[in-house]
């Protein structure tokens, strides 16, 4: 990441400056770098802030440069802090240990200080939120899936996060075009510092260390995070999402939560629980393999379905789901479909002997298709031949109407 | 009925499988373990070298200067292994219940089995016999009404013994032995008990169970429960393994790094081939160290998602190595690896990589070739250099200590 920068509302005061201290302790306790540069000083950050909390007296801060001669430095650059009655020496590295990591915020102070905001705050962080989880944590040999890509086209931001495993995509409205690798570990921090900001604003920003480098910028009103792009090649995630399903299930998600809980702590191992799901009839059937336990939820279906999904993912697919959510897939062992009000989430099941039963009968399917002698090509195909052809997105569409009607209100 | 429980040892195991074999070596003082001059430990010890002070865990420079005369052989696990089939088969075939520890000893629950061989004393009798006829072994036995009696019974009747115990009489059999005879009595306890004025069984028996308690903590209580011959255990079929792991010991203290690659990577498609066979996959990876200085560390890694390809736990084994090794610059004594946390089989799909699939069909392939033309009839490019340093087998690598390397 890029120095974070805060945006302090102030008046310049000689070499200092003047701030409500309100501010500085609202934009102090958001940043996320550890060492604060003020007035050409570095302070520790979490000092600083325990500090500024603890001063009394006035909500007004003067900070100015101090003499070089003072006592209490012994000489070296230091910086004084009036607050009131108030008035304290702040040395170089003040607060700065050994450990404290060398991640660095400057403090930049300006009569008015107005973001345009392009997006909002709570949707950006709800956003992160939803995809962050689904990237990967610790990839040695992928690094690129260690970061959030978000790419500006068409009229939307759209937040990718995938570890291999899942997928998730969520968009916003946005106007603009960009686009930029961002890694996990640097925008942890950013969801509450967003959740809390009131104004927030996405940019590109092409230029930096290489000709090719990317930059992506928030601005909140208080702090400007710029991170510079990673490097790579991020999967064509608009492939990897499935576009055919066999059977679709909408159903409550905080019901399906308790029910993935409850069979967690029957299974033997609550680090790795797979969890059978069976849709089919108007609920979804969810199990311990090992016929352990059972539930039952009550859904809208579609059409039948079996797949065995990682108990751990199963749970993160549906808390970032959240309210009502449709699940689509095609068969047990090809990838999965979670969605809410514009979230994508694919999920791989794990492979299971019925699964692998399937896959077989599928393959041989197609190789003695492939080893039948072509119809003379005059012949036209007969009915039941078309029908078989004909891809299953009209299944697709039957569900999506399921989902349209669940969402019409009632009428009276 | 009473509860009717054998207690079954084979005497001087790996001395008496290799004795079997070359029969010249009966009567001999001979070791299993490795040359004399290595730095590994005796790991079985024939009767008359026992005489000269020698014993299982001794290292082998001090048993060459108790004993100058004895033979020392390297051992070969996979004999011994075969031996220890037919031993359990064997008894498999005398009572269904039966807990194998280790490859030479096993509890078996004759409880009820008197009306087909008369008395629980014939059964054992017929149990040594068949050994004796079929495997060419010595066993000593135990029958009593508990497995800590039986067991106490059958150490007590070595060699070729065997000890029964009547039923009731259990208290009265431990009351004079010394407490050291008590399994779960090790050094440490011994010098406590001792301590309290506690040198027999029988002392330990009517010592106040709130005193001993604070002295030795809950296992003052099972102690107690023992040395009054009270013992309820069921005789049990082994637990599933929790972890699968392999180490070896250098025979010089290394720093050499492609050594250490090469014997993690041989180490890992050992425990990756086990881990296959058993149909379990591994979310958790742990590299086992120990330096020049006796100084042992462990490091683990937990996967995102479980596995069971020997790549993995290959590069998941390396990171340790190397982050390990950058942290401590001592020459290498023991290099291991393990896996545990085991699932069953249920592979997650990979959504992107497709390398992954091809990797766990290769070991498959890999494994069938093994399974056919032996361990070392393919091998990685990586674990070649090992060639130079331990000598082969269809088995695989023999290691520091044959007598148990798997």
């Amino acid at each position: 990441m890029d120095i974070e920068k805060l945006n302090i509302v102030g008046k310049r005061s000689g070499e200092g400056f003047v701030a409500h201290k309100g501010m500085l302790v609202n934009a102090l306790s958001r940043a996320l770098a550890d060492r604060v540069t003020l007035l050409d000083l570095m302070i520790g950050r979490r000092g600083l802030l325990g500090y500024l909390k603890a001063l009394g007296g006035s909500n007004i801060v003067k900070v100015v440069p101090s003499s070089a001669s003072g006592s209490q430095t012994n000489g070296h650059k230091a910086i004084k802090v009036i607050c009131g009655s108030n008035t304290s020496q702040l040395a170089d590295n003040e607060w700065i240990g050994d450990k404290t990591p060398l991640t660095l915020c400057d403090v930049r102070v300006s009569p008015n200080n107005s973001v345009k905001p392009n997006v909002g705050a709570n949707e950006l962080a709800e956003a992160l939120a939803r995809v962050l989880p689904f990237t990967a944590k610790d990839d040695e040999a992928r690094p690129v899936l260690a970061c959030v890509n978000f790419i500006a086209k068409d009229g939307k931001l759209t937040l990718v996060g995938a570890d291999g495993f899942r997928l998730a995509v969520i968009s916003l409205d946005y106007d603009g075009d960009g686009q930029a690798l961002i890694s996990r570990d640097e925008l942890k921090g950013v969801v509450n510092a967003l959740k809390r900001a009131k104004r927030a604003r996405v940019s590109f920003e092409s230029g930096g260390e290489k000709l090719t480098s990317k930059s992506l910028i928030i601005d909140t009103e208080l702090i400007r995070y710029k991170w510079v792009s990673y490097d790579g090649n991020y999967p064509d995630y608009e492939k990897l999402i499935p576009t055919e399903f066999n059977s679709f299930a909408s159903f409550d998600t905080i019901e399906a939560i308790k029910a993935v809980n409850s069979l967690k702590t029957l299974s033997d191992n609550p680090k790795a629980y797979p969890i059978d799901l069976t849709i089919g009839d108007g609920k979804i059937v969810m199990a311990n393999p090992d016929e352990k336990g059972q539930t039952e939820l009550t859904a809208d279906t579609d059409g039948q379905g079996f797949v065995r999904i990682d108990g751990q993912y199963l749970a993160e697919a549906l808390r970032a789901c959240g309210g009502m959510a449709e699940f689509k897939l095609s068969n047990s062992y090809n990838p999965t479909l979670f969605s809410a009000d514009g979230y994508q989430l694919v999920v791989m099941p794990m492979l299971t002997d019925k699964a692998n039963e399937q896959q077989r009968a599928e393959a041989k399917a197609k190789t003695e298709q492939a080893e039948t002698p072509a119809e003379p090509a005059t012949e036209k195909p007969t009915e039941p031949v078309a029908e078989q052809a004909k891809p299953k997105k009209a299944k697709r569409s039957r569900a999506e109407g399921y989902a349209r009607r669940a969402k019409q209100p009632v009428k009276a | 009925m009473a509860r009717r429980i054998i207690h079954i040892d084979l005497d001087a195991f790996f001395v008496s499988v290799e004795q079997v074999e070359n029969p010249e070596l009966k009567g001999k003082p001979v070791v299993v373990g490795g040359r004399p001059e290595g730095r590994g430990v005796v790991a079985s010890a024939s009767y008359e070298a026992r005489a000269f002070g020698l014993h299982a865990g001794m290292p082998l420079t001090t048993a060459s200067r108790l004993c100058p005369q004895a033979i020392f052989i390297q051992g070969s696990f996979p004999k011994y292994r075969d031996a220890s089939q037919r031993f359990m088969t064997i008894l498999t075939d005398f009572s269904p219940y039966l807990e194998p520890l280790g490859l030479d000893e096993a509890y078996l629950d004759a409880t009820g089995f008197e009306s087909i061989y008369g008395s629980t004393h014939q059964m054992a009798v017929k149990i040594k016999q068949r050994i004796k006829d079929e495997l060419g072994l010595c066993a000593s036995v135990g029958i009593a009404g508990g497995k800590v009696v039986a067991k106490v019974a059958s150490e007590l009747s070595k060699p070729d013994g065997l000890l029964e115990v009547a039923a009731g009489k259990e208290r009265s059999f431990l009351a004079p032995l010394p407490i050291a005879k008590l399994p779960g009595v090790g050094r440490k306890t011994e010098r406590k008990l001792n301590g309290l004025g506690i040198n027999i069984l029988y002392e330990l028996s009517i010592m106040p169970l709130s005193a001993l308690k604070s002295h030795l903590g809950a296992s003052g209580e099972v102690l107690h429960r023992f040395a009054n011959g009270i013992d309820d255990r069921e005789v049990e079929p082994p637990a599933t393994a929790k972890s699968i792991s392999r180490e070896t010991t250098f025979s010089k203290d290394t720093r050499d790094r492609p050594l250490l690659k090469a014997t993690l990577h041989y180490l890992g498609e050992r425990v990756g081939a086990e881990l296959r066979q058993r149909g379990k996959r591994a979310r958790c990876i742990t590299l086992k160290l120990r330096y020049a200085d006796f100084t042992t560390i462990t490091r683990r890694h937990s996967l995102s998602q479980s596995s069971d390809s020997d790549q993995t736990i290959f590069d998941t084994g390396l990171g340790l190595l190397n982050k390990a090794l950058a942290e401590e610059r001592q020459a290498v004594r023991l290099i291991g690896i393990g896996v545990s946390n085991l699932v069953e089989s249920g592979k997650q799909l990979d959504m992107l990589d497709a390398s992954r699939e091809r990797q766990e069909q290769l070991d498959r392939a890999i494994d069938r070739i093994r399974k056919k033309y032996g361990f070392t009839a393919i091998q990685t490019g990586r674990t070649l250099k090992l060639k130079d340093v331990f000598p082969q087998s269809d088995e695989g690598y023999t290691l520091q200590t044959p007598s148990l390397s798997r």
